[in-house]
């Protein structure tokens, strides 16, 4: 029995994806752009280049954590504190930004719950 | 921040949903024989003997939980973008309400009564709450009318039974045998 198909490699890869992403997205931020689906393409990618296994439970997962990261990076780069930028989050919310959001939970769920390696196998349900 | 009748209304929506998946998910999983073996077999299995483990082991309580967890992470996101908080409460009080659920029917079962000792007779086929000796009735009797694999509300057992005739049909188990007698009838004719 593993909880929530625990996956080292999966999680570390996840990692990596997401401090990369937190960079990116403040640079592009500077510039002028907002990217929150960064954290989820990121996030997936990295997941999926290093697990040797493929279930959309750790997809979910990681598309959760990575909307997460994204909501916890926006409120910081307000500037009014986490817990104010969090709590306030949905007031800020136009249909484009939710879209964007929406983007890169939709990318970390399919890309995070797979895995680029050839011969990879799936966990079924449960196991 | 919502107020208290939103927030309310949301933790309760969200026993509502958590409800209608597990139940029909339960369902699923009884019309599923490998997916049955592979996990839910287990759980009917061990009430049929005697206690030999503690009331909630460490299969029910990850299973429970992981469920359980997953809803919470998916309602913490509901929040974060709706801004009520009741959706979290009620993914975290769903958590609760099926691990307390559980041990407290397992409690009746022990080293000297199984569950069919016990003889709490079949539950009635009921619209409201689904009680501990309704899901005990589940436990021994899985496959027995009245269906009971709801976990708060008794309706979704009664829309089942309604719907089963047509959703019976699209399960795993029913698919494999309509293969299994396609392939017969394949064999009879090239003889
Ligand atoms: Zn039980
Ligand atoms: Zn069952």
């Amino acid at each position: 029995m593993n909880w929530l198909a625990w996956d080292p490699r999966a999680y570390l890869g996840a990692l990596v994806g997401a401090v990369a992403a937190w960079f990116a997205f403040g640079a592009l931020l500077e510039a002028g752009h907002f990217a929150p689906w960064l954290f989820g393409v990121l996030v997936g990618v990295g997941a999926a280049a290093l697990t040797r296994e493929k279930t959309l439970v750790r997809g979910f997962i990681l598309a959760a954590l990575a909307t997460w990261t994204a909501a916890v990076a926006q409120a910081l780069a307000q500037g009014q504190g986490i817990w104010h930028g969090l709590v306030h989050f949905h007031e800020f919310l136009t249909p484009s930004s939710f879209a964007l959001y929406a983007l890169g939970f939709a990318v970390a769920l399919f890309v995070g719950g797979t895995s680029f390696h050839r011969g990879a196998t799936t966990r079924p349900l449960g196991a | 921040m919502a107020g208290l009748v939103p927030i309310l209304l949301a933790v309760l929506s969200v026993f509502f949903l958590a409800d209608l998946i597990f139940a029909v998910d339960h369902y699923l999983v009884h019309h599923d024989r490998p997916r049955y073996r592979l996990m839910h077999g287990r759980h009917h299995k061990r009430y049929f003997g005697k206690k030999d483990a503690p009331q909630l082991d460490a299969y029910e309580v990850t299973t429970y939980s992981s469920a359980a967890l997953m809803l919470t992470v998916a309602m913490s996101l509901v929040t974060l973008f709706t801004g009520n908080v009741g959706f979290v409460l009620g993914g975290l009080l769903k958590w609760i309400h099926s691990l307390t659920y559980h041990y407290y029917q397992h409690g009746w079962w022990s080293e000297e009564k199984k569950v069919r000792d016990l003889e709490l007779g079949r539950p009635k086929p009921t619209w409201g709450l689904a009680h501990a000796k309704y899901h005990a009735w589940h436990h021994s009797n899985p496959d027995e009318e009245p269906f009971t694999y709801a976990e708060s509300w008794a309706g979704f057992d009664r829309i089942l039974e309604w719907i089963d005739p047509w959703l019976e049909r699209r399960t795993v188990n029913a698919r494999a045998k309509a293969a299994k007698a396609a392939a017969a009838r394949q064999e009879v004719r090239n003889s």
